[in-house]
């Protein structure tokens, strides 16, 4: 090795410039940055797990709110055992009723 | 001008209409995720696993605080403070302490290099490759710092004081002894 007595600080520089630029290029890496995960809700990425939370959970309650106002009083099995759990429970004139009431309560003004 | 590309880009991205702020956050993974691993390791000495997960917390930190930033600032500046904060919290929170030297001994990592390197390594990156490293090891967390921003990052004094928040001068003077220190072991490694 040649000697590297009164070595400049411009060599020194340079070395150390050399390191990190080697140490960068074993530092690359693609993890965990991966294009199938969409950075939401201010960065944060969304696991499996909350994804089917946020997004499954509130679709299914949707389809499920949906079948049920389609089917209400329709001649199948799932509108029949609406209307009889419409009627047992006497939501039928419980719903009106409330309607009626919060009706009374709100008072239009005029612009 | 691949320099002024990227530490420009940040604004010039958002201006030439990129798509979204994904784009952008790819953009700045792009950009800065290697540099950032090589940082965080500077300022921890954790195992490269260990810092890829510090990088990937401090990438979604800096990522949501996106709208925080100052276009006045350099960015590198700014983002560089983010992660050594974070590092700090993080350190805080597991009440451990921050690696100073070789000797620190974390049982969820490794020192920043093992104390027998890879020979595959030491093959490809060479015999100066070894010593400034072993070197860097006897250093503490913030000359770690001061010589990745100044050699690497070549940022001026000014700003990196402004991301260690120490004055100018010291940090001048921290360069100094650090490339009196590299010198002083290569002249020993001559002697040998």
């Amino acid at each position: 090795m040649k000697n590297r007595k009164n070595i400049s600080e411009s060599r020194l520089s340079g070395i150390f410039r050399s390191y990190y630029a080697s140490e960068l290029k074993e530092a690359k890496s693609d993890y965990p940055y991966r294009a199938d995960r969409q950075p939401v809700n201010g960065g944060r990425y969304l696991s499996r797990r909350n994804k089917i939370i946020n997004f499954v959970f509130p679709a299914l309650l949707a389809a499920f709110t949906v079948i049920c106002l389609t089917s209400y009083r329709s001649p199948t099995p799932l509108g029949e055992a609406i209307n009889r759990f419409y009627i047992s429970n006497e939501l039928d004139k419980k719903i009106p009723q409330a309607v009626k009431f919060l009706a009374d309560r709100v008072q239009f003004t005029k612009p | 001008m691949v320099n002024l590309a990227r530490h420009f880009g940040i604004f010039i991205k958002p201006v030439l209409g990129d798509k979204s702020r994904k784009d952008l956050f790819e953009w700045i993974w792009r950009e800065y995720q290697p540099a950032m691993a090589v940082f965080v390791r500077s300022i921890t000495g954790l195992s490269v696993q260990d810092a890829e997960d510090l990088v990937q917390e401090i990438m979604l930190k800096v990522y949501s605080k996106l709208h925080l930033y100052n276009p006045l600032r350099d960015f590198r500046v700014w983002i560089y403070s983010i992660a050594r904060n974070h590092c700090i919290d993080r350190f805080r929170k597991r009440a451990g302490p921050i690696a100073e030297n070789a000797e620190w001994n974390d049982p969820a990592g490794t020192p920043l290099t093992s104390a027998e390197p890879n020979p595959e390594d030491v093959v490809i990156a060479g015999e100066l490759h070894e010593i400034v490293e072993s070197y860097l090891q006897t250093l503490g967390s913030e000359d770690r710092q001061i010589s990745f921003l100044l050699f690497s990052e070549r940022l001026p004094y000014k700003k990196i004081g402004q991301v260690l928040g120490i004055p100018p001068g010291t940090v001048k003077y921290r360069v100094h002894m650090i490339r009196a220190g590299l010198r002083k072991r290569l002249e020993r490694y001559d002697e040998k």
